[in-house]
Order: structure tokens, then C-alpha cells, then sequence
């Protein structure tokens, strides 16, 4: 199958939703359902298949448009899909308690969302990439702003208007790298980028990195993000946190390799990336609301995820990118139960949610938060000792320093999170699971006991994906269309 | 459910008799890191302290209702304990170490007592613990690219002298906290009250062992004896290094002991307990000197076994009438007399009187003091060691002596059986330990051997052998068990003839008569003179919680100060956004 039925297959979805609608509910949530699955099953199939691989539309690259498969985008596309189809589920749970909401609204602009994520991190030309960047963009603020009331629709205005201000930066790089080089491959710019005035230069990594830093909530650019999260329904949250913020981080040091800044610009994407994380931290203990703790708590992982990943060494960078997978299932997981206790209490304040009282519940939170700790036998060790590990080889100190001493604040809210649900003085309410999110949540949970206790599942492609990313020859020659 | 985790508790214990010393498994984790499990003869010494433990608590846990999680977490926590001890590389033991830390956690978390707070408390100095025990270990990998306890300490002397250091210090102070040295016990008095009764004599008896366990590890076989002697230098007969830990230690054990007997509740009495006896071990843990390390680990066997008698029985007892302070309980001596016998046991062992196996371990840590003439570091310990007397004293009179305080208590029954097997038991060990401590010096050879010290020569099971001198355990039970029968029958005798018809308001004070509700038990107040002396006041009056409730409401200001930023002004967003981006670009063209 070409890559370009990952985009092609949801839109067509979303252009015959309607019709879907009119079939019935049940249709319509089902076909989602199986338009996810579809989409899993063929990222699956290109697990083990020979990469990168290539989709050319019409003309060859590096005239033409394409996408490129490569082992650092399959490790994305795996965690995109498998959290579209998680949350597909989920969502036929959400219509069903919820009915009378406007569930076509939600699907349309969900598989976008999910077509304009996977674009972003499969097309090999800037101008494209950009398109799907707007796309994802607009998904986005709409899905925010799914709850039309007073939260909800804030946090759709607030997400418009700062996307917009990142397109524009984009748009202004885009235009001044096409003005200085004269082409839109990004394996063109890619050969060509050293080429550019030093000043002009500076001035693109610049609008690049302001842009995409922004949608990827880093620090002097994240005061949006904890509103967003707040408006929205929870399994927009997940969205947001494991497929949207991680695709913007994609193209982030997508580009960031790909144009070689690695030497230059390290240490400030690292400085910044630190002071992400001390500042969300900071700030998630000072939260009553369990969405907006949750925010910070994203932000914070982005934090150390930049830090590890602009480090150009491929120890650290391998356990980025297996914290990073780890992250996007436990935020998933977390975001997931946080909605079935939403939806009980009608309220996402702390002390309310805390009164739930459910074994499963409280077995997979505590699963969650351990692995988000980075505490074994969970997924999150694995990530949080190699990116340490690789730090250690380094010889960089400070960075462990920090990372263990901003981790320790991190537990305090997470702590006392748990502790909470633990308290046997509350008065209780117990909350039932339905069938559906029993199976999902679990699902979940093992996925981070099994990544915990047998990592050499993942750390293959964790380790194929960094030798993808550290060492692009392979994409640039496709990306050039050398030997097609 | 009781029987089954029993047997669960057996298996472990069996199967590593069986090993029998040759326990060798490794596992390839990912291409990176390997488990590997060893057993060297100090990992096999804490292993079957802590299963056997595991064993005996599960017994008292037969009379108490439990749900099958909280039997599952306690089974995972002996196994991650079992994953400590028997660890041959750094992943494996840190992998057991959080678990220990959580499933211990959430077991904590099953007390009717606790509250957010403690648990806070707990939680946050255990990942102190281990991060900086993390960050001990990557910082040792990034030297020797492995994370393999022998090729780390094969590496260990080719290191920087800083990173030398620093490595030290990152463990202790990792295994400190475990262990409640003074200044990082803020957490352990809280936990042991707080914790479900009898979970609080796992906590005190093996956890806090395993910060000792890491500590004769780091010391021991990490880093060696002989290294730590070359890089700090020596003083007198021992190291620099071991006389400032053995001060450490001492303050810890004299600052513990006085709080100890100001409590009123009984299982904080007994936590502070637990701290000064661990401040001992590691007083003499560091001297470098095979009594030291004998001293230690024999210091370390001893209380294991008191503190599981001691809480178990406080535990029963509290269980049995409801009551966990000193100023409610009392006369209890005639209701439950053999828990009385069993306490009676554990207190002559904790304050190390002879015959039992707390003269041998104290004879043993003074030896080692003497040894390395440190005069001072052994004064401290005497003057110590004198002072928690008064604490085993309000144990056994504020509990079973003197008058019961309310009615019920004079209708209390002796507690269940389960309760009492596993204290007979310890009660046993600990007679055992006195009579025969030449046994121990078995046990302990092969662990020298291991730490490359010299050996400390057997002559016989009862004769234990230090650089001082030698006595003769047996020898002084059977003189003691002869005096004990002639003293006994001599009482008995006087006994009979009293009449024991008096009541206990049957006294009068200055004219007054006392009431239904006038306290007449001394352990109510027992301890509060103390205030009186300067020198203890100021001791008693310091407080570690004061720091840590100020770093508290720093990281809370520091908190609020950052989330002020992000109050949710979109145009404010939008300028920061603009400004942050002109300095860039205006740094980033000049």
C-alpha cells in the first residue's frame, strides 16, 4: 500500500462522515474504529520491512511530492496509530454515555487530526510538511473546543491565535529559505543549508525553531498550553499530549538533524528544554485541577525529552525516544482514566476526583504515575536510566543532577495524587469501568509492564529510529531521489 | 490465604539452602544491561535475615484478617529485597530498591493510622534515597562503562580523587536515609507509628537493614576497606574516614536514645529505638577493622531478631486492647504473661546485658572501638548504651508494670497464639545468640574473607574471640539460668505468703484519695525530667523538621512564584512570544 493512503483513507473518511451519520451511530463509531485499526495494522506490516521506504505522487523527487518511511518515522507512526485506534474505543465509550453530542463533528476533524500528523512526519518537502502542520493546527482547535462552553471555547480561541502565530513564523521560514536556496525538498536544503548567509541563517533556525517550539510547548512559549488542556475533553488531553506535541517535536529535530544545527545549536535547545522541565514542575505542584496538572506534567516530559534528544549522542538519544514512547502510553493511560472519573464527578477538580473508589482505577493511575517517575519494573526506567546513561558517557553531570533533583518535585504531585486515591478517610464513590475502557486501560497497563520488564521489544526500534535520525544518509538519498 | 503466602515465604528460603552458596543467573535485559544475581556470602547473611523475618511476621499475620494484595505486595516486597541482597550488578539492585520503595509504600498505605502527610513524607525521602543512589551509579558507569560490582570496583581506584568522593558520599547518604541516620530520620519515627503494627517490625527490622546491607556493600566490596584506608589516610589504629562516620554514628545512637525515652506512643519509642541501634552499626561499619565489621554485622543480626520480638509484641498487645501509649496501657503483667516473659527478653537484648545476644554484639562493637583506640567514639557508645536502659525500662514498666490505667485493661486476655510462636522463637535465637556466639564467628569469617580483612579465630561455640579479650557465652548462661532458678524459687516462696487483696485506690496522697480517673501510672510522665538537664534539653528541643518544613514552603513559594506566569493572558503570551524571539535573533546575528 502506498504511504499515501495515511492521508488519503481518513480524509475520505471525513468527507463521507455525513453519510456515515445518517447510517447511525453505531456506524459511524464503529468505521472509525476500523479505520484506525486499518491504519494500525499497516504501520504493523511495515515492521521488519526493508527502510526507508518511499511513495512518489506523479514526478520523482526532488521535483515532485513524496513520502518517506524512514526507521525514525515508523517508531512516530507506530505511537500515532495505536493511539488513534486506543482512543477511537475510547471515544465509542464517551458517545455512548454521552449521547446527543455531536459525535460526526468529533470524527471529522479527529482523523484529520490524525492524517495531519502522520503528513507531517512522512512528507519530505518543507511546503507540504507546512500544510499538514496547518491542518493538525486547525484539528486541533476545533477538537479543543469541543466542549462549547465558556473553558472550552477560550481554550479553542487561545489555540487559534497561537497556532496562527507559529504558521506565520513557519511561513516566514519556509519563504526565506525557498528565497536564499530555491527549493522546497528537504533533502535539497538539507545539502544546500550551509550555503546560506550565516545571518539568514541564524534568522530561519530561528522563526523554525520559534514556530514549532511554540506548537511543541516549549517554555517562554507554553503559557497557552495548561488553558488548552483544561478546555478540552480528556481524550483530546491524550491526543494532545502523545500524538499532536510529539508530531511537532518530530519535525523539531527532524529538522534539527536533518539541517546539521546539532553543534551550534545544542546547548540552547538543551538549556531551554531544562528550564521547561523546572518551571512545569514547579508549577504542576501548585495545581487544583487535574487537567491543567497534567498539562505541566506533558510539558515538563517535553522538558527532558528535548534535553536528551538534542544531545547528538546516540545512547541518549535512543532513551529519549524510549522515554518518549513510554510517555505517550502512560499520558494516554492516565488522560483515558482521568475521563472516566470526569465524566462520574462532572468536575476535574483534585480533591472531588479523589473520592473514587475502584480497585482497577487506582491499579492502572498508580501503573501511570510509577512509569512516568521513571520507577521500575515500568516503562518509564528504562527510558529515564538510558537517557541518564547516555548522560553518564558524556561525562555531562549536571544534566543528571538536574533531571534526578527537578524528578523528586515531580514525585511530590504525583505522590500525592496517589496518596489520595490510597486516603481510606474519604467519603467514597465507587465508580464503575465499563467493558470497553476495562479493555483498553489494560491493554495500556501491560504495554508498560512488558515495555518495563522486557525492554529489547522496543529498544529495537528505539535504536533503529535513532540511527535514522542521528545519520539521515539514507533518507536524504531518497529525499533527493537518488536511485529511483 | 495465610497458609498459602506461608509457604510462598518458605520457598525462597528453601531454594537458596539449596543453591547453597552457588547461585549464579544472569539475564539479558536489553543489549545493555544484564541482571545478574550472585551470591556472595554477605548477600546470603542479609538474605536469610530478611526471608526468615518475612517468615516469622507472615506467622503473626495469621490472626488478622488480611486481603490477599496486601499478602501479594509483602511477598513482592521480601523478593525485592531478595533482588538487594543477591544483586551482582547495579541495575538489578536498584530495580529491587524501587521496588522495595513502593510496594513497601503502598503497604504502608493500608494503616487505619496513616495520614497524606507521612505517607508524603515516606515517599519523597525514599526517592531521595534512591536517586541519589541513581546517580551514584550512572556516575560510576560513566568511568567504568559497566555496571558490574566488580568491574566497578576494579575500576574504582584508577577514578579521579573527586569522583572517588563523590561516589561516596552519593551512596551514603542513599543508604543513611534508608538506615535514619540523624539529620535524614525526619521520615522513619512518622513511618514505623504510622505504618499498619505489624508491617512497622518489617520496616524497622529489614529495611532500614538494607541501607546497612548497601553500606558494607559500598564500603566493603565496591570500594574496599583497604582503598577507603589509602584515600583518607588513617588515625590512631583505624581510618579518617571510619571516625567521622563513627561520629555520625554516635550522635545519631545518643540523639535518638534521648528522644526514644520522652515518647509516650510505643511504637515511636521504638522507632527511636531502631535509629539509635542502627546509629551503632554505623559507628563502627567504617573503622575499617575486622571487629568493626564483625561488630556490625553482628549488631545488625541481634537487632534484627530484637526488633521483630519488640514490635511483634507491641503489636499483639495493641491489638488486644486497642491502646498504643505508654499513659494507657500498664499492668498488664498478670493479664498476658507471656508476651510480659517475651519483652522481658527483647529489652535485656536491646539494652545489651548479658547473657543474652545483645551483650555479645555490644562486646563485640566496643572491642572494635578499643581495638582502634578510639576513646571518645567509645565513651559515646557507653553513655549511649547507658541511656537507652531507661527506654527499655519504660517499654516493660509502661506496658505491663505498675497499674493498669482503665478498666478494660484488667479484663484483657493473653494475646493469640499466632502472635506468640513467632516471638518465642526470636526469643529463642536471641538465647541462643548469647550462649553460643562462637557460631556467629562462623557465619562472619567468610564474609572477611570476602572484605579481605583477617579472620577472628574459633575456639568453640561458646567462646567468642575478640583483640581485647574473650568470654565465655555458655559458660555465663548456665551461671545465669542457676541464679535465675535459686532467685525464682526464693520469690515464689515469699509470694505465697503475701496476700494480694489490695486495690489499687486503696492509697491516699497528702490527704488526697484518688479517683476513678486519676492516672496512677508512671509511665505516663516517665522521661519528662529529662528537660530538666541542659545537655539533653538541647537535644530534645532540636528538631530536623523545622528545615525540612522550611524547604517545604520553599519549594511551595518557588511553585506559586512559577504558575503566576502562566495566569492565561493570551496578548501577554503573544508579546513574550515576540521578545523572546527578537533577543534571540538579536544575539544570535552579533
Amino acid at each position: 500500500m502506498s504511504l499515501g493512503y495515511y492521508f488519503l483513507l481518513p480524509v475520505l473518511f471525513s468527507f463521507l462522515t455525513p453519510y456515515f451519520k445518517k447510517l447511525g451511530s453505531f456506524t459511524l463509531r464503529g468505521s472509525s474504529i476500523l479505520l484506525s485499526l486499518v491504519l494500525f495494522l499497516q504501520t504493523v506490516a511495515y515492521v521488519g520491512v526493508k527502510l526507508p521506504q518511499i511513495s512518489q505522487f506523479s514526478i520523482k523527487p526532488p521535483l515532485g511530492i513524496a513520502f518517506i518511511l524512514d526507521g525514525y518515522s515508523l517508531l512516530f507512526l507506530l505511537i500515532f496509530t495505536f493511539s488513534a485506534l486506543v482512543v477511537s474505543f475510547y471515544m465509542y465509550w464517551f458517545f455512548e454515555e454521552n449521547s446527543g453530542r455531536d459525535e460526526a463533528r468529533f470524527y471529522v476533524f479527529f482523523n484529520m487530526l490524525i492524517a495531519g500528523s502522520i503528513g507531517m512526519i512522512l512528507s519530505c518537502d518543507i511546503f507540504n510538511l507546512y500544510i499538514f502542520f496547518e491542518i493538525t493546527g486547525i484539528c486541533s482547535y476545533t477538537l479543543s473546543a469541543f466542549n462549547k462552553d465558556k473553558l472550552g471555547l477560550e481554550s479553542g480561541i487561545k489555540y487559534l491565535i497561537i497556532g496562527s502565530i507559529a504558521s506565520i513564523f513557519i511561513v516566514f521560514a519556509i519563504m526565506l529559505i525557498y528565497l536564499q536556496i530555491g527549493t522546497v525538498n528537504l533533502g535539497l536544503i538539507a545539502q544546500r543549508f550551509h550555503l546560506i548567509d550565516p545571518k539568514i541563517s541564524v534568522l530561519i533556525v530561528l522563526m523554525l525553531f520559534i514556530g514549532f517550539g511554540a506548537k511543541a510547548e516549549l517554555f517562554p512559549m507554553n503559557f497557552w498550553a495548561p488553558d488548552i488542556y483544561q478546555g478540552s475533553i480528556s481524550s483530546v488531553n491524550g491526543l494532545f499530549s502523545s500524538v499532536v506535541a510529539k508530531a511537532y517535536l518530530f519535525v523539531f529535530f527532524h529538522l534539527f538533524y536533518l539541517f546539521n544545527l546539532g553543534s551550534k545549536y545544542m546547548l540552547f535547545v538543551m538549556v531551554i528544554g531544562a528550564i521547561t522541565f523546572l518551571v512545569s514542575e514547579f508549577t504542576a505542584l501548585n495545581q487544583t485541577n487535574v487537567k491543567r496538572l497534567f498539562a505541566y506534567s506533558t510539558l515538563g516530559q517535553l522538558g527532558i525529552l528535548f534535553m536528551a534528544l538534542s544531545t547528538n549522542s546516540s545512547q541518549t538519544v535512543s532513551g529519549a525516544l524510549f522515554h518518549l514512547t513510554s510517555h505517550s502510553i502512560s499520558k494516554l493511560l492516565i488522560f483515558l482514566a482521568l475521563g472516566i472519573l470526569i465524566h462520574k464527578f462532572k468536575s476535574a477538580k483534585i480533591d472531588i476526583l479523589g473520592n473514587f473508589k475502584s480497585g482497577f482505577l487506582t491499579i492502572v493511575l498508580a501503573i501511570g504515575f510509577l512509569s512516568i517517575l521513571g520507577i521500575p519494573p515500568f516503562s518509564g526506567f528504562v527510558g529515564k536510566i538510558l537517557i541518564l546513561k547516555g548522560f553518564a558517557l558524556s561525562q555531562n553531570y549536571t544534566a543528571i543532577a538536574f533531571i534526578l533533583l527537578v524528578s523528586i518535585v515531580e514525585a511530590i504531585y504525583f505522590f500525592r495524587l496517589t496518596a489520595m486515591m490510597l486516603d481510606k478517610k474519604r467519603a467514597k464513590v465507587t465508580v464503575k469501568v465499563g467493558s470497553v475502557n476495562y479493555i483498553i486501560l489494560t491493554l495500556l497497563a501491560v504495554l508498560i509492564i512488558l515495555f518495563g520488564v522486557y525492554p529489547s521489544l522496543l529498544t529495537h526500534y528505539t535504536d533503529l529510529a535513532t540511527n535514522a535520525l542521528l545519520h539521515p544518509t539514507n533518507y536524504l538519498n531518497y529525499a533527493l531521489g537518488v536511485g529511483l | 490465604m495465610n497458609s498459602i503466602f506461608l509457604l510462598l515465604n518458605l520457598l525462597p528460603i528453601l531454594f537458596l539452602y539449596q543453591f547453597g552458596g552457588a547461585l549464579h543467573v544472569s539475564l539479558p535485559l536489553t543489549s545493555e544491561f544484564t541482571l545478574s544475581l550472585i551470591q556472595t556470602p554477605l548477600g546470603t547473611f542479609f538474605a536469610y535475615l530478611s526471608l526468615i523475618s518475612f517468615l516469622l511476621v507472615t506467622i503473626a499475620q495469621k490472626s488478622k484478617k488480611l486481603a490477599c494484595n496486601y499478602y501479594v505486595l509483602q511477598f513482592l516486597l521480601s523478593m525485592a529485597m531478595l533482588a538487594i541482597v543477591l544483586a551482582g550488578d547495579f541495575i538489578t539492585f536498584f530495580i529491587g530498591w524501587e521496588i522495595m520503595t513502593w510496594s513497601s509504600y503502598f503497604l504502608i498505605s493500608k494503616s487505619n493510622s496513616i495520614d497524606i502527610k507521612s505517607l508524603q513524607k515516606y515517599i519523597l525521602f525514599s526517592l531521595a534515597s534512591a536517586f541519589s543512589l541513581i546517580a551514584g551509579i550512572v556516575i560510576a558507569y560513566s568511568f567504568a562503562h559497566s555496571f558490574d560490582f566488580s568491574v566497578i570496583s576494579n575500576s574504582f581506584k584508577d577514578m579521579p580523587f573527586n569522583i572517588k568522593v563523590a561516589l561516596i558520599v552519593l551512596f551514603s547518604l542513599s543508604f543513611f536515609t534508608k538506615a535514619g541516620v540523624i539529620g535524614l530520620h525526619y521520615w522513619v519515627v512518622d513511618t514505623y507509628s504510622k505504618a499498619p503494627n505489624l508491617f512497622s517490625s518489617i520496616l524497622s527490622a529489614v529495611m532500614s537493614k538494607m541501607g546497612i546491607y548497601g553500606l558494607f556493600l559500598v564500603y566493603g566490596n565496591i570500594v574496599g576497606y583497604q582503598e577507603l584506608k589509602m584515600m583518607f589516610g588513617t588515625i590512631l589504629n583505624g581510618t579518617d574516614f571510619g571516625y567521622v562516620l563513627a561520629w555520625i554514628g554516635v550522635a545519631t545512637s545518643i540523639i535518638a536514645t534521648f528522644k526514644a525515652i520522652t515518647q509516650d506512643e510505643v511504637k515511636r519509642l521504638l522507632a527511636y529505638s531502631s535509629i539509635a541501634q542502627l546509629g551503632y552499626i554505623i559507628a563502627v561499619i567504617g573503622f575499617g577493622t575486622t571487629y568493626g565489621v564483625a561488630g556490625a554485622m553482628y549488631h545488625t543480626l541481634i537487632h534484627t531478631i530484637i526488633k521483630l520480638l519488640l514490635f511483634i509484641n507491641v503489636a499483639a498487645i495493641v491489638a488486644q486492647t486497642g491502646k498504643n501509649r505508654f499513659s494507657q496501657l500498664g499492668g498488664l503483667i498478670y493479664r498476658t504473661p507471656v508476651s510480659f516473659v517475651m519483652l522481658l527478653i527483647g529489652i535485656i537484648g536491646l539494652a545489651g546485658m548479658p547473657p543474652l545476644g545483645g551483650f555479645a554484639s555490644k562486646f563485640m562493637m566496643y572491642n572494635a572501638a578499643i581495638d582502634t583506640k578510639f576513646a571518645l567514639i567509645l565513651i559515646g557508645m557507653l553513655f549511649s548504651g547507658a541511656a537507652s536502659f531507661l527506654y527499655c525500662y519504660k517499654l516493660v514498666y509502661g506496658i505491663y508494670l505498675g497499674h493498669p490505667t482503665s478498666k478494660n485493661l484488667e479484663t484483657t486476655k493473653e494475646v493469640p497464639i499466632s502472635y506468640l510462636i513467632p516471638q518465642i522463637i526470636l526469643a529463642l535465637l536471641l538465647v541462643l545468640a548469647g550462649t553460643f556466639p562462637g557460631a556467629f564467628i562462623k557465619i562472619i569469617n567468610p564474609i572477611l574473607v570476602e572484605f579481605s580483612l583477617s579472620t577472628i579465630p574459633y575456639s568453640g561455640l561458646g567462646v567468642m574471640n575478640s583483640a581485647v579479650g574473650s568470654f565465655n557465652g555458655f559458660f555465663i548462661m548456665s551461671a545465669f539460668v542457676v541464679f535465675f532458678v535459686l532467685i525464682l524459687l526464693l520469690i515464689t516462696r515469699i509470694k505465697s505468703k503475701a496476700k494480694n487483696n489490695l486495690n489499687r485506690f486503696d492509697i491516699s496522697y497528702c490527704g488526697e484519695v484518688p479517683t476513678q480517673d486519676t492516672s496512677l501510672h508512671f509511665g505516663f510522665g516517665f522521661g519528662t525530667d529529662l528537660y530538666r538537664i541542659k545537655f539533653v534539653n538541647a537535644i530534645l528541643k532540636r528538631s530536623s523538621s523545622s528545615f525540612y518544613e522550611s524547604l517545604a514552603t520553599q519549594t511551595k513559594k518557588t511553585s506559586e512564584l512559577f504558575s503566576r506566569m502562566y495566569y492565561g493572558n493570551i496578548h501577554n503570551t503573544m508579546i513574550i512570544i515576540l521578545l523572546f524571539f527578537s533577543t534571540l535573533f538579536f544575539i544570535g546575528v552579533n
